[in-house]
């Protein structure tokens, strides 16, 4: 894919390349089962649609796992390793389009490796963010044998 | 409205520090790669065991949101006296310290972190703060999740 190849090619500013999810209904009963949750919200159409939303809610997790894989998709994790990251659940998404993507903060080089800052959100149909986040990336010091 | 949201948030706070019960599961290489497949992942890190182990992790490892399994049995349960109903799931912050491998036995425990309260457009919402953290057999620190919901009417 769009993977960089070494950490130093990673610079503020730099865009996350957009994943692009078409999530159907069948794609939530499958992260129920894999995940073990079982919450109605994420299945059971008619109960969430008296209860007004316009279909069954992805999973905030399955949202959070898609952002985590474009920035692996292009950081590879054998050359940063996630450290903290974070979501926070703006909107509900709804199944169809989720693109994930986000941008370079801040890179800083310290004694323990490469910091990496990046924020990241997830977008729905309409290209209103749904979820937002952040997340720190450390790439080990150098071999100096290397 | 005859909610005294003050009087609930401090009713509420006095539970902070309350843990929940220990879950404890094993990591299974069929339910992490069930779990890869349901989220389309396929990065060989945590599908390819030939390949994981040729790198930096020496096998296979489980991808970073995996520890989401924790936390609906971590917490879910820790104050259940709420006069609401409705819960919105808000935010997650994940610290990871050690990858999760396959045969991990991890040991997840939620502890109530924080409560507090905002009037949102739909009237109060009680904010919960759950830090979970999770052991491997070794006893080391894995990963601390934090699960924020938001209660409401």
């Amino acid at each position: 894919m769009t993977a960089v190849s070494s950490i130093h090619d990673i610079r503020p500013g730099n865009v996350v390349p957009v994943l692009r999810k078409i999530v159907e209904r069948a794609d939530l009963v499958r992260y129920a089962g894999a995940s073990d949750d079982y919450t109605y919200l994420h299945w059971d159409r008619p109960r969430v649609q008296e209860e007004g939303f316009p279909d069954v809610i992805v999973h905030g997790w399955l949202t959070f796992a898609y952002m985590c894989q474009a920035v692996s998709a292009w950081i590879p994790r054998e050359l940063a390793d996630m450290q903290t990251y974070s979501v926070r659940y703006l909107r509900t998404l709804h199944p169809g389009i989720i693109d994930c993507s986000g941008r370079v903060l801040d890179v800083k080089q310290g004694e323990n490796g490469r910091s990496i800052q990046l924020e990241l959100w997830a977008t729905d149909v309409d290209g209103q963010v749904a979820t937002s986040g952040q997340m720190r990336l450390v790439a080990p010091p150098a071999d100096p044998a290397g | 409205m005859d909610l005294d949201l003050n009087e609930l948030v401090e009713r509420v706070r006095r539970h902070i520090g309350r843990k929940g019960p220990f879950c404890v599961k094993t990591i299974e290489k069929g339910a992490l790669l069930k779990f890869c497949s349901a989220v389309g992942e396929t990065n060989p890190l945590y599908v390819d065991e030939d390949y994981a182990r040729t790198t930096v992790y020496g096998g296979l490892i489980a991808p970073p949101t995996y520890l989401s399994v924790f936390s609906e049995a971590c917490a879910g349960t820790l104050v259940k006296d709420l006069p609401f109903t409705r819960f919105l799931h808000t935010d997650d912050v994940i610290e990871s310290y050690l990858p999760i491998r396959v045969g991990d036995v991890i040991t997840a425990q939620g502890v109530l972190a924080d409560v507090f309260a905002k009037t949102g457009r739909r009237g109060p919402l009680l904010f919960q703060a759950v830090d979970i953290t999770l052991t491997n057999q070794r006893d080391e620190r894995v990963a601390k999740i934090t699960v924020l919901t938001a209660h409401h009417q």
